[in-house]
């Protein structure tokens, strides 16, 4: 399946020179480095001014050890639960329990690490639930406390 | 200065003509494989050894009369096939010679760079210049132009950023319109030296379309490219293959697993980019093939004009397939065997290599365009020899009908493992019957929405259907009785208001274009066997295949049964590649040829015709890039323009995969998950697909007591939620009171929620609800 036709034979047969090859790689891979570097440069001033850059954290929290805490809460151990926050500035926390307020306190950490925090139970009414509202969360942590 | 000017000039052009081009490229493949900086870089080091290779490979093909295009994408069919067969290769041999992560950076940079290495040696050694054969007959004045259209996707991408960081479409709105106007041009320009190369337009139409739907949202747009990334994701993180403890069709794809890994292993690029950006590259691929193959055939015109109309202009292509990527790179060797089936400058024997490997690329890359081709080449080959077509021009020989039905069958039995999904096909079949036609209203009217996958119903349909798989499949689910008091409410999105009068002819225009490209299509399939059964024996092959896809897109199209398992739109897409090539052949032959002389000797009735052919494609890319939804009347809002509306709801950001992974981590397997129709797509990029205890529901009768659900962005903040199935969808408001009456709340971000299990204390006040 060999070609037979003759500009491929030439083309492909021609013996060149090894300088020529030699420089031209040196001057494709410079251009090539400094054009990616460039494009790259471009790539984050255009997602900088256009306000469309890498998706900032996001402020969220959760309860630690969900499987247990799904089936409820129980007075006999602290529970704890998790706020990632947004920036270094305190957030602050309320817990609820049987229609009042049960505890209140302020989290703080490095933007987008876990702050733990840990919520005694011993003297939460059973057969009600828990709320945690927190700053900047429009919906509320809540668990059932048996 | 001039002098200083025309002596650099001078200088630069003797070093370009003078230098081993080969060797440049596979010098600079390597050195952009070591320092991958940039996005440029990353492009040209995949990009490098697979031309090299490809190069290296094709130069033993008899590709003397090919044109520019078809070299081309032989090259890089060829050498695609090579870097994924030899990575493969690699992924599976290198961990029994203590290499546990074979597909990891430094062992890919050592093997490829030996490689690489290995080849310029060699190259220097012959001074042979594969790359240089290749690419002749290139100018650069078309590179140029290849760069310059380079900057329409990239605004895409630009307008797909704003739009998820809420900055309005107006970016999106003028990388559609360039897009229609890009596939316009390509008809309607002259053939002058200032003139753009037709096939860049219309690739540059075509990603531009196809980028502007995949990272909208902010992660990845569509269905199956969750489930994909889950598995791109297990490839990367084990960097071997086969994958361990993964038995699925989808672990038995390269394009799925090997792939991703080596691009990330080689380029440093994510997973998320390499699913969101290069299966549209692919796909750009195949419209070169195509190009290609037709370009032999026909004036540049009128293959602008079915490419456009065929390929840019397909629907599913546009705007589906970029989210099925497994599928872009299998249609890219299904252009290729394509190619190699259709009657035109490639020597026999260059064919029938050519149509081998595209069938082993089709087997490896994916199974169910695999099985289609295997069955269309066995027609194919069956209409070769009862047309005695003569032996030594036959392609499709039982050889190589033998090879690409056997690489399918091997492939997808032993390491793809597609039993499951094929029994599962005809079990559907066996219980169901195929539901021809399914729905009300006339015949016409079935057909038409036949096409869809997945239509948007009543909510109070999907109650129906809920209601019935409570009674049957969910039998066992432990339900309390509130949840029956909770009615399903429809939540109709906003709608485009369209422009009176323009948006009815759009519409009725767009659907009219689809219909005739259909009709055209059987009518030149059945054009082509009466040829090769009367006095052309050479389109005996695409005659057969053809006819296959006639009867599979049918078969799609009308049975609801094959349609939820089979999507009409994907065969669709994979059908229309043979059809714009059989539509070409049809019209290149002499009779049809002569008619169109005599029709278009006016210079009046080409004008005429000029015009007619760039409207059609202007409509048809409107409608393909969604730009026409906006135009017509009470439509659904294009998700690549606007913010709001049914498909915009369908979106996923970045936080409802965190939410999706905190549920991962948190709820062991053994428990049951359920979220809805699109929330479960979150949870998919985290393996949810493959767990037994998930439910794609939120509808309250079929929600168990003990489960988790997951609710996202859409759910939590614009309060509404889909069910159904996979051929009907109906929008409801989320049930979000009642499930934080029942509840707890285990994980919260403002946009997603995570419920728990309903108290055993409140299950068991209520009573349990058995059906």
């Amino acid at each position: 399946m060999a070609t037979d036709d003759p500009v491929s034979q030439e083309l492909a047969t021609r013996q060149r020179g090894l300088r020529p090859t030699a420089v031209a790689s040196i001057v494709a891979c410079a251009a090539l480095l400094v054009a990616s570097l460039g494009a790259g440069a471009l790539v984050n001033w255009v997602q900088r001014e256009s306000g469309a850059g890498p998706v900032a954290v996001k402020e969220r929290a959760w309860f630690q050890d969900a499987t247990s805490i799904s089936h409820g809460v129980t007075v006999l151990a602290p529970i704890q639960f998790v706020i990632v926050p947004t920036s270094d500035s305190p957030i602050s926390w309320v817990a609820y329990n049987n229609g009042k307020t049960y505890q209140r306190g302020i989290a703080q950490g490095k933007t987008g690490t876990d702050v733990v925090v840990t919520l005694p139970t011993w003297t939460m009414k059973p057969g009600s639930w828990l709320t945690i509202g927190i700053t900047g969360l429009h919906q509320s942590l809540k668990a059932w406390v048996t | 200065m001039g002098h200083v000017t025309a002596s650099v000039n001078t200088s630069a052009r003797r070093l370009v003509e003078d230098a081993n081009a080969s060797i440049v490229v596979g010098l600079v493949a390597a050195v952009a494989i070591l320092v991958p900086v940039g996005p440029l870089a990353k492009l040209a080091s995949v990009a490098g050894l697979i031309v090299l290779i490809g190069a290296v490979v094709a130069s033993r093909l008899d590709l003397a009369a090919a044109s520019l295009a078809t070299r081309l994408a032989i090259c890089l069919g060829l050498g695609f096939l090579c870097f994924l067969g030899l990575n493969a290769v690699l992924g599976a041999v290198l961990p029994h010679l203590s290499v546990a992560r074979p597909l990891s950076r430094w062992p890919l940079v050592v093997a490829w760079c030996v490689l690489d290495a290995g080849i310029v040696t060699w190259l220097a050694r012959s001074g042979r210049d594969p790359v240089r054969s290749t690419l002749r007959g290139s100018r650069l004045r078309d590179a140029a132009w290849a760069a310059a259209l380079s900057v329409p996707p990239l605004l895409a991408l630009v307008g797909v950023a704003l739009l998820n960081a809420g900055r309005g479409a107006a970016a999106a709105d003028v990388a559609g319109a360039l897009a229609v106007a890009m596939a316009i041009g390509a008809v309607v320009l002259p053939q002058a030296r200032w003139c753009p190369p037709r096939v860049a337009l219309l690739c540059s139409a075509l990603l531009t379309g196809a980028w502007q739907g995949t990272f909208r949202g902010g992660w990845l747009a569509g269905f199956d490219i969750q489930h994909e990334f889950y598995i791109g994701t297990l490839a990367t993180n084990q960097a071997q293959f086969p994958l361990h403890h993964y038995v699925d069709p989808y672990g038995g794809m390269l394009s799925l697993t090997v792939w991703p890994a080596a691009l990330h292993a080689l380029t440093g690029i994510t997973l998320r980019t390499t699913l969101g950006l290069v299966p549209s590259l692919f796909l750009a691929l195949v419209l070169l093939v195509t190009w290609a193959a037709l370009r032999d055939r026909l004036s540049p015109r009128v293959t602008a004009g079915l490419c456009g109309l065929f390929v840019v202009g397909s629907l599913p292509l546009l705007s589906e397939l970029p989210q099925v990527t497994r599928q872009c790179y299998a249609l890219f060797f299904f252009s290729l065997l394509v190619l190699a089936i259709s009657p035109g400058r490639l020597a026999p024997s260059t064919a029938r290599f050519v149509a081998v490997a595209s069938g082993v690329g089709l087997a490896l890359t994916h199974y169910s365009s695999a099985y289609l081709a295997a069955a269309a080449v066995i027609i194919g080959c069956a209409l070769s020899y009862l047309s005695r077509t003569p032996n030594d021009q036959k392609v499709l020989t039982v050889p190589v009908s033998g090879v690409i039905v056997g690489a399918a069958l091997l492939w997808g039995g032993v390491v793809a493992k597609t039993g499951s999904s094929i029994s599962q096909i005809a079990h559907s079949i066996r219980a169901e019957g195929f539901q021809l036609l399914p729905g009300s209203g006339s015949v016409l009217a079935r057909w038409l929405r036949g096409a869809s996958v997945s239509q948007l119903v009543n909510a109070s349909v999907i109650r129906h259907a809920d209601v019935v798989l409570r009674r049957t499949r969910y039998r066992q689910m432990q339900v309390v009785p509130q949840a029956g008091h909770v009615s399903l409410v429809n939540a109709p999105a906003p709608v485009s208001h369209g422009v009176a009068g323009l948006g009815p002819v759009l519409s009725a225009a767009g659907t009219t274009i689809g219909q005739v490209l259909l009709v055209v299509a059987v009518v030149s399939a059945l054009w082509l066997l009466w040829r090769c059964w009367r006095r052309d024996p050479h389109v005996a092959g695409i005659a057969g295949v053809a006819l296959f896809f006639v009867g599979a897109a049918g078969l799609s199209r009308f049975s609801q049964t094959i349609g939820v398992d089979f999507g009409p739109s994907r065969v669709e897409a994979q059908g229309y590649l043979i059809f714009v090539v059989a539509v070409g052949v049809a019209l290149s032959t002499p009779a049809v040829t002569a008619r169109a002389t005599r029709l278009l000797a006016s210079v009046r009735r080409r004008q005429l015709a000029l015009a007619i052919g760039a409207l059609a494609v202007g409509v048809a890319v409107l409608t393909s890039t969604g730009l026409a939804a906006l135009l017509e009347v009470h439509q659904q809002l294009p998700a690549a323009y606007s913010s709001t509306g049914e498909q915009a709801q369908r979106l996923l950001a970045p936080a409802d995969l965190d939410a999706a992974q905190w549920v991962e981590a948190n709820r062991p397997e053994r428990y049951v998950v359920q979220a809805d129709r699109i929330g479960a797509l979150a949870l998919d990029d985290f393996g949810f697909n493959d767990r037994q205890n998930f439910f794609s529901s939120v509808d309250p009768i079929i929600v168990d007591n003990g489960s988790w659900i997951f609710a996202y962005r859409t759910n939590v903040v614009l309060g509404t939620a889909r069910g159904g199935d996979n051929a009907r969808i109906g929008v409801f408001v989320f049930p979000a009171s009642y499930f934080a009456s029942m509840r707890p709340v285990l994980y919260t971000s403002g946009t997603d929620l995570v419920y728990g299990q309903i108290p055993s204390v409140l299950a068991r006040g209520s009573g349990q609800n058995r059906p």
